[in-house]
């Protein structure tokens, strides 16, 4: 009943349009153009983000507590004088880095289960019987069951993320592999006595990658929103490490006096899903072949 | 039909007994004594002794998991040492405000996004169906805790017109649990309308150019006829799937949408308990969502072979 | 001992907005049906001969398709009436066989619901008396067990009854016109001859005139009165029946009869096909449409566009008999001798 295109895990509905018209075609190029952008400033923001900032994002200066935004501190400064620019740039980091690693380690887990799993049968069986009861569990629900199991640290996450979000990957890589694997010159070198191995590695995997990839951008997106979702609620990067989950929690309490506490991490947020979803997105349309169809 | 719905019903057991296995295993992944953990650093040795021979920690696994599982089927959830209630109960008393924050986000959902996806794919191409998809991915690229920040920031700090957050429950008066809960709902379900309209949008478009359509134009039915019994009965039947699928993310999304709006429903529940690190509790709560979501998409599956009569052949 | 005309079509043309610009798929096309006749448009996909069929009956998205020309029915213009005007003249004064049963048929109602709808949307008459004339359409169109088809789904009946319900629903209106395209492709062979007897059979017994559209001639041979063969858009030629196959004029459509093999014919040969592709409606050439893959084009081919036109009784004398007149588009029709093969063509020139 259900097809495993890639696709967001949080946001299961999110599939490509397969109808919208031929203008799409030419939307796609700029979609993973205006993603690739929002993406490429936002890391440049991170990489010389720190040179730009009045103080670290440790800092404490309680006499300049709770400014508003200003030429010294564009985001302002929070409840302990720290400068909320250098807090937020910080909190890319963590946030950037959770999501690639979550990103990596899914890809290489799911690429292994996905594989085993299109190609022989009993694995296949056993396998996805464990991978749909992963998926049972809401995304941040288990992610936050894992977080309390394992204790609140910055590893945790990345470690609970990928839990997670693996079944996601490996079932792509999974209907990826079994679509190529049906076709005839696979089944010729299997014929001539080619082993399973080569097969797998050399022949199928290849051809699994590029819906691969689309999955790991979306996971890429999930992973961060999550990852604030997590510290936000206090299960996920243990402050005074800046996240921006973080910053949140503590802007929420001071939401009547600083609105800049919310407002700009939340936008920041906001932008870097933002981007990879137009990325994603864009990739799949150009990638992947299934959700490619001209009309007339 | 009975088949059907048995065979449905089959399939779920290999499911949920990995569930099952899983949230058995959450209080044995903790690195080192789950019971230490669970009392924090400065409880006495035989408190957390004492704890550990409540939850059977002693016993070897599979002992522990076909005694955990026992329980669990006879409803038994165990018992909150922070609580000192049963999980069972603890989960009862906050069920309330969870399932009226959820249901009326799904409905805010669908009645919103469904007639917005029908239109968009009626004025392919135009504005109104460009304004709508930019506004489904603005949706989706806001995560409901963030969006639960803004509108507070919006409607409650600045305009002063809601409620900033807390809880009244039905009894209070429908206007009163309203209040309080229109915020919540609409940060819960943005993500949710979202999805539904792209996917109302994308399966109409599947249906409005389909052969049948052209059938029907051709026996001289009106757009009408055409568009609201023709084609949204087919169309409908990708929407179900979304709205079963991603009824578990709202769930989820309900319990950190009720922390950022105090609302004491299951969300706060789990989060209070990780906190304490109350694995009892999570292990509960965790459970009954994942279960209730396998329900749910049960009935979604049922649904989906009533409306569409080729599911129960195949 | 002819009928009046019924369908009059003067200069149709169909374009649609594309994202490489407005095409015109069908291109100035003109064509009559009398009362009871069944005329023939052939050509191969792509011609613009299922686009004619949908203009006729309007069903293309009017957002990127638009039509100009006239298509008269009795007189009345269809492309000028207002859209509720036409709705109403859909199925009840012209109706259509769709081509493929299987998506042409809604998957999540029932036969009977379907069958039903399609009399109530233009007769008032209670749930009862539409049941029963629903289950005489079924008995007429050769539905066996008409009851139980009423409460089954499309999946569950094969294509062959399939198409018998669109037939069914496409009388329930008793049409002038009935328009099938390529009513029969999509099922096999011995399907498709009963259902070409059925709807000869249907025909003959009401004044029903009909436009069949195929690539079949075959079909064309066994249905038809007479025939227009398309080419990228175009009316290239237009005949009786008869005449047609007898003496094809224009080269395109002896390349479409001499690519039928032959039973008897000698094997060691290879099929005749007709060389090259049809250029697609982007870059339609300046020319004569067909030039390009004309073994017979001359300069003045490959510069201006050739007019259909009527093919006169003293070139094909003793061929042409009573029949209506004929019509070609081509420059040398005049000069390209009978059963020339390709070789002996080129030979020629």
């Amino acid at each position: 009943m259900t097809s495993f295109a890639p696709r967001s895990p949080l946001f299961p509905g999110m599939t490509a349009d397969r109808r919208s018209l031929q203008l799409r075609r030419i939307r796609n190029n700029s979609q993973v153009m205006t993603g690739g952008s929002i993406l490429l400033l936002i890391l440049l923001i991170a990489l010389i983000g720190p040179l730009l900032t009045p103080s670290g994002p440790y800092e404490t200066d309680t006499p300049n507590r709770l400014l508003p935004p200003s030429t010294t501190n564009w985001f302002g400064t929070d409840n302990f004088g720290r400068d909320l620019f250098a807090r937020v740039v910080s909190g890319s980091h963590v946030s950037l880095m959770v999501g690639f690693s979550v990103a990596l380690i899914t890809s290489g887990l799911g690429l292994v289960i996905g594989l085993v799993a299109a190609y022989f049968k009993t694995a296949d069986r056993i396998l996805m019987r464990i991978l749909d009861g992963f998926m049972a569990f809401p995304a941040i629900l288990l992610a936050i069951a894992i977080m309390a199991a394992l204790g609140v640290q910055t590893e945790n996450v990345i470690v609970a993320l990928s839990l997670v979000f693996t079944p996601y990957v490996a079932r792509v890589v999974r209907s990826s592999a079994l679509v190529v694997k049906e076709q005839t010159y696979i089944e010729s070198l299997r014929a001539q006595g080619a082993s399973a191995y080569r097969v797998l590695w050399v022949n199928i995997a290849p051809n699994v990658l590029s819906p691969l990839l689309i999955q790991a951008t979306f996971i890429f997106a999930d992973s961060i929103i999550t990852e604030a979702a997590l510290s936000f609620l206090g299960a996920g990067v243990p402050p005074p490490e800046p996240s921006w989950g973080n910053i949140l929690f503590d802007g929420k309490t001071l939401i009547f006096s600083a609105w800049w506490m919310t407002v700009f991490p939340g936008l920041t947020i906001m932008l870097v899903v933002l981007g990879i979803n137009f990325l994603g997105d864009g990739l799949r349309d150009l990638l992947d072949p299934r959700h490619k169809s001209i009309r007339k | 039909m009975l088949i059907f719905v048995l065979k449905r019903i089959g399939a779920l057991v290999p499911v949920l007994a990995v569930v099952a296995v899983v949230v058995f295993l959450l209080m044995h992944i903790t690195p080192g004594d789950a019971a230490a953990v669970m009392l924090g650093p400065e409880a006495s040795a035989a408190d957390v002794d004492a704890l550990r021979q409540e939850l059977g920690l002693n016993d070897p696994l599979y002992i522990q998991f076909f005694g955990w599982l026992g329980g669990v089927l006879t409803g038994d959830l165990g018992t909150s040492p922070f609580l000192g209630e049963s999980v069972a109960a603890a989960l009862l008393s906050h069920l309330g405000p969870t399932l009226s924050l959820a249901i009326l986000a799904e409905l805010f959902a669908i009645l919103v996004a469904v007639p917005a996806g029908i239109i968009a794919a009626r004025r392919r191409g135009t504005l109104i169906d460009q304004g709508f998809m930019g506004l489904t991915i603005l949706g989706i690229s806001v995560p409901s805790f963030l969006l639960g920040l803004f509108l507070i920031l919006c409607f409650s700090v600045g305009l002063r017109w809601l409620p900033v957050a807390g809880y009244q429950p039905l009894s209070a008066g429908l206007v009163e649990h309203l209040r309080y809960l229109l915020l919540p709902a609409l940060a819960l379900g943005s993500m949710q309308a979202a999805l539904i309209a792209r996917m109302t949008r994308s399966s109409m478009l599947d249906v409005l150019g389909s052969n049948y359509m052209k059938t029907g134009k051709a026996k001289g039915l009106s757009d009408f006829a055409l568009t609201y019994k023709h084609a949204f009965k087919n169309a409908s039947l990708p929407v179900l799937t979304v709205v079963g699928q991603t009824f578990g993310s709202l769930v989820a999304g309900a319990a950190v949408v009720e922390t950022v709006f105090n609302i004491p429903g299951i969300g706060q529940l789990i989060i209070n308990s990780v906190d304490r690190r109350d694995l009892v509790v999570i292990q509960g709560a965790v459970l009954l969502i994942a279960v209730a979501y396998v329900l749910i998409n049960l009935i979604i599956d049922i649904l989906y072979g009533l409306l569409d009569p080729r599911v129960q052949v195949s | 001992m002819t009928n009046p005309a019924l369908l009059t079509v003067t200069d149709l043309k169909t374009s649609f907005l594309t994202e490489r610009g407005p095409v015109t798929a069908v291109d100035g096309v003109p064509f009559t049906v009398r009362r009871g006749e069944t005329l023939g448009i052939v050509g191969e996909s792509g011609c613009g001969k299922s686009v004619t069929a949908d203009s006729i009956m309007r069903l293309l998205d009017e957002k990127d398709a638009s039509y100009s020309g006239s298509v008269e029915l009795n007189g009345r213009d269809l492309l000028s009436l207002p859209e509720t005007e036409m709705r109403r003249a859909r199925g009840s004064e012209l109706a259509m066989i769709a081509q493929d049963s299987m998506s042409s048929l809604n998957p999540v109602f029932t036969i009977g619901n379907q069958v039903i709808e399609a009399i109530t949307v233009h007769q008032k008459m209670s749930q009862k008396d539409a049941y029963r004339l629903a289950i005489s359409l079924l008995e007429r169109t050769g539905v066996p067990e008409p009851e139980h088809r009423m409460t089954q789904y499309p999946h569950e009946l094969s294509g062959g009854l399939r198409q018998r319900i669109l037939i069914a629903m496409a009388l329930s209106g008793n049409p002038k016109l009935l328009i099938a395209d390529e009513p029969t492709t999509a099922l096999d062979v011995t399907t498709q001859a009963q259902i070409l007897t059925l709807i000869r059979a249907l025909q003959s017994s009401s004044d029903m005139a009909s436009v069949l559209i195929t690539h079949d001639l075959g079909v064309v041979a066994e249905m038809c009165d007479r025939v227009i063969v398309m080419y990228l858009g175009q009316v290239v030629e237009e005949a009786d029946v008869d005449a047609l196959f007898d003496s094809p004029q224009h080269p395109y459509t002896r390349g479409l009869l001499a690519s039928i093999p032959e039973i008897d014919g000698d094997r060691s040969q290879p099929l005749n096909v007709i060389a090259g592709r049809v250029p697609t409606l982007h870059d339609v050439p300046t020319g004569c449409r067909f030039a390009e893959r004309c073994d017979f084009a001359t300069d003045k081919c490959r510069d201006s566009a050739p007019p259909l036109e009527d093919v006169t009784l003293e070139t094909v004398d003793m061929l042409a008999g009573d029949a209506t007149p004929r019509k070609v588009r081509c420059w040398n029709w005049r000069h390209i001798p009978m059963n020339t093969s390709a070789t002996t063509a080129k030979a020629i020139r």
